[in-house]
């Protein structure tokens, strides 16, 4: 049974990925038109998926290789300390002794600040000499030369505008910040251009995937579900499943009629003790 | 007053030397586990002398770890030439640690996480069956990543790998993709409701936006692909390529000049411990 | 004049759909073929990788999730694509728990599709050293002493045990380094991991960040850039793959339709903006007046 039920989950598996995608989908897409309980629910089964997955593969590929098995494998017995020296986060929820944390906290902090000295020089030193464009590259007064001097008055203006230690009183200083403003504007122009243009490929990427994957996959899907259906309908062999869904719509159908008429008994019940 | 000689000196170094090496050495069976139970109880210990520490050694504490957190890559930059690196070679294996350390951290997020949506489905508040989802999308792919990974170790063949794979790119993935993409339409609402060009500026950066937008797509190279060869410069992916690889160039340096000096303050501020705010200020 | 003003107070949920259906239409299209232009930056990038000797081995830096699957995935498969095409041995690592198994997918479902016709094989040809927590010293360390840093690879085999790891040790046996990323991490790399060694840095960042990276690229520190799906597109169009249709493409070819409509709705907004206020003031006005 577990065999059969394996090979048909394996043999279907990209229909079923297909079709749970296309529900997620569907699903966060819905709070554009209005908040509604489907959005919450898919909202919080993505944190706990988020979570769960993030748990798993930590340990998969960090905590059980690199601790685990060669501590519990091959004896390497001081990588217990590392635990201990990791169990000093979870004093965050401790009120008396959250200081305990700070200490952890405050190493990795440490790591990241003490590496802006190779951070600076090996970022920024290179841009400040980069910025040192030649007049006359080459030798040659020409186009360069307009392109070195847009360069310097665009870069310089631009300093100018943020330079806050001092007033911009000096007519030069104050047009100068302010030819640097508008320059500043052409950046943020193309910052602006250019995430219109990222936030609207990952919205091409989710209506590809349900209008070039899904929409074909639930085509063919729905049209072997219509030939079952046909099938089951017509064919012989199916007679004892048409007479078990007979059975079963007559008892629903039943059901319903219950359900309804006792709600109605209720409702007049309620009003006529009103009355 | 006897000073140790060299011989002397040289005694004691390899006495420690060995005794380090027969400590540190692999253990197995019995001894691993005396060694590790051991290792767990120095940290209690140590843990236990920390809790016992008194307020006015706190903050020095610390400090002094932030300091020597920050000094071994500090001084791999400092002291190292061509030919001497001394630490840049222990940098590995000092990265696997952090990188160990810094895993335990794992169910930091989750603790708060759970106890929020635990007391939801305790309670029975509105939206538990939220919470309780929450709890079953978290169980089942952990769940799911472990039997898969334990299946493929002992080469058993079934759907492990199916329903982890199910869970992964038939409900992370596109819950993922999608909560991001509709950014784009956020993005596509507040241009038409709330970009106002109000000033001169503000139509400056709008006019630079729509060049580069329409210069990196084929619709703009197709807009300009009618101008002669001599004006082959204003074609809107060559105008857009300018604005990019000039002004915009310029502009990003000058502002990244004055994030690097901000940024090379406050690293300096953090590693000497001089750095204010609520956090640094809390009282230890 | 008046329905400017009118069309000030549409619902958000019309905008929303108008946005649906411009983007639909170009999908539906399928447009086929790439964009003929391919900009300097990805020439570059194509140079570097092309020109890496056999006996290097290229790192894949990978920083990106499911969130920018659109603009990542392709920028990945494209340059997994090049290597596994051309012979190049590459190792990718993802900083991103997520991604992971994305890249690892991409490069597995390339390994199947590249198998036949050039006998790509996981191990031999490529590596993916899994999830690894980022920092400082593990980035310095991919210079330094590779095997040590990555030690083992996603499906837990120690990575120095592989053919493709074969005589690589540190920088001198590492021709260029990608860096992938949907964040920051650019200066990280570059850091402690190609400057201080000398080695070539490709950027391949989704469109937000790429602005930002043309500082980079006239200092030298970034040889080339891949921008986005349209930088894969491109990168696609020098491999060869100007006729096939692929995710990367059709992004490229939907941008259009969806920047000049992000372009007309600007315009609209301001126009009733400008509109109204016309209209508010002949009101205020005749109000004055009266």
């Amino acid at each position: 049974m577990t065999e059969t039920m394996a090979g048909w989950l394996a043999h279907n598996s990209t229909s079923i990925i297909i079709w749970c995608a296309a529900l997620c989908t569907f699903a966060i897409y819905s709070v554009l038109y209005a908040e509604n309980r489907f959005f919450r629910l898919f909202e919080h089964i993505y944190i706990g998926l988020a979570s769960g997955y993030g748990v798993y593969i930590t340990w998969s590929e960090i905590l059980g290789p690199k601790w685990w098995i060669p501590m519990i494998y091959k004896g390497q017995w001081y990588w217990m300390f590392a635990a201990v020296a990791g169990s000093m986060f979870y004093f965050m929820y401790s009120n008396r002794h959250v200081w305990i944390s700070r200490i952890i906290f405050g190493f990795f902090m440490g790591v990241t600040a003490g590496g802006m000295f190779r951070g600076f020089y090996e970022v920024y030193f290179p841009q400040i000499g980069s910025s040192m464009k030649p007049l006359a590259p080459g030798g040659h007064w020409g186009w360069g030369t307009v392109s070195a001097v847009v360069f310097y008055a665009l870069m310089f203006s631009a300093m100018t505008y943020f330079f806050f230690s001092f007033e911009h009183k000096h007519p030069v200083v104050a047009t100068t910040a302010k030819a640097g403003r508008w320059f500043l504007m052409i950046g943020f122009g193309a910052i602006f251009g250019a995430t219109v243009m990222g936030r609207l490929t990952l919205l091409i990427g989710r209506l590809n995937f349900l209008i070039n994957t899904w929409a074909p996959q639930a085509e063919s899907d729905t049209r072997r579900i219509w030939l079952a259906l046909v099938a089951v309908a017509t064919w012989p062999r199916f007679l004892w499943l048409r007479v078990s869904l007979a059975v079963l719509a007559a008892l629903l159908v039943v059901l319903l009629v219950i359900y309804f008429r006792r709600r109605q008994d209720l409702k007049q019940k309620a009003t006529g003790t009103q009355d | 007053m006897t000073i140790l000689t060299h011989n002397q000196w040289s005694a004691i170094s390899t006495r420690f030397y060995k005794l380090w090496v027969v400590t540190i050495a692999d253990r197995h069976g019995w001894q691993l586990a005396v060694f590790i139970t051991g290792a767990l109880l120095v940290g209690a210990l140590a843990m236990w002398m920390l809790m016992s520490v008194p307020t006015r050694f706190r903050k020095p504490i610390v400090m002094a770890v932030t300091f020597l957190g920050g000094l071994i890559l500090a001084l791999e930059f400092l002291i190292s030439t061509d030919t001497w690196h001394p630490l840049t070679d222990f940098l590995p294996a000092y990265g696997n640690v952090q990188m160990v350390i810094g895993s335990f951290a794992l169910l930091l997020g989750l603790v708060n996480l759970f106890m929020i949506h635990a007391e939801a489905v305790n309670k029975r508040t509105r939206g538990w069956i939220n919470s309780f989802a929450f709890f079953v999308a978290f169980f089942a792919i952990m769940i799911a990543g472990f039997v898969k990974d334990y299946a493929a170790a002992k080469a058993v063949s079934g759907s492990a790998d199916s329903i982890y794979t199910v869970f992964f790119e038939g409900f992370l993935m596109p819950l993922s993709s999608t909560m991001f993409s509709m950014i784009a339409f956020y993005i596509a609402s507040a241009a038409y409701r709330a970009f106002r060009i109000r000033s001169t500026e503000s139509a400056l950066m709008m006019i630079t936006a729509s060049i580069i937008m329409l210069g990196l797509v084929p619709a703009g190279q197709y807009l300009t692909s009618g101008l002669p060869g001599w004006l082959y410069w204003l074609r809107l992916e060559n105008v857009s390529y300018w604005l990019l690889t000039s002004p915009n160039m310029a502009v990003q340096r000058a502002m990244a000049f004055g994030i690097a000096v901000g940024a090379l303050a406050t690293g300096l501020r953090i590693w000497l411990s001089l750095e204010r705010g609520s956090f640094f200020d809390r009282q230890l | 004049m008046d329905i400017l003003i009118k069309l000030q107070k549409i619902d958000r949920r019309v905008i929303y759909a108008l946005v649906i259906v411009v983007l639909m239409v170009p999908l539906l299209l399928q447009p086929k073929g790439h964009p003929k232009l391919v900009t300097p930056e990805v020439h570059h990038a194509f140079d570097v990788i092309d020109s890496v000797p056999k006996d290097k081995m290229v790192i894949l830096s990978s920083f990106w999730g499911p969130s920018t699957e659109s603009e990542n995935g392709p920028q990945t498969a494209a340059l997994m694509r090049h290597m596994l095409m051309k012979g190049i041995r590459f190792g990718i690592v993802s900083w991103d728990q997520a991604g992971s198994q994305i890249t690892y997918n991409i490069g597995k479902s390339l390994e199947q599709e590249l198998h036949r016709r050039y006998g790509v094989r996981y191990g031999v040809d490529w590596v993916h050293f899994g999830y690894k927590l980022q920092n400082e010293a593990a980035l310095r360390g991919i210079g330094t002493d590779l095997p040590t840093t990555m030690e083992r690879e996603k499906e837990g085999k120690l990575v120095s045990t592989l053919p493709v790891m074969r005589g690589i040790k540190d920088f001198h046996n590492i021709g260029a380094v990608v860096e992938i990323t949907a964040s920051g991490t650019l200066e990280g790399t570059m850091t402690y991991t190609t400057q201080p060694n000398g080695l070539k840095l490709l950027y391949c960042p989704t469109a937000v960040m790429s602005v930002e990276a043309y500082r980079y690229l006239d200092s030298g520190q970034v040889k080339g850039m891949l921008n986005s799906a349209v930088g894969a597109a491109q990168y696609e169009t020098l491999i060869g793959m100007s006729n096939v249709t692929t995710q990367a493409s059709v992004t490229t070819w939907t941008l259009s339709t969806a920047h000049i409509f992000i372009i007309v709705l600007i315009l609209l907004g301001n126009l009733g903006y400008f509109a109204s206020k016309k209209a508010a003031r002949r009101q205020g006005g005749e109000a004055s007046n009266d």
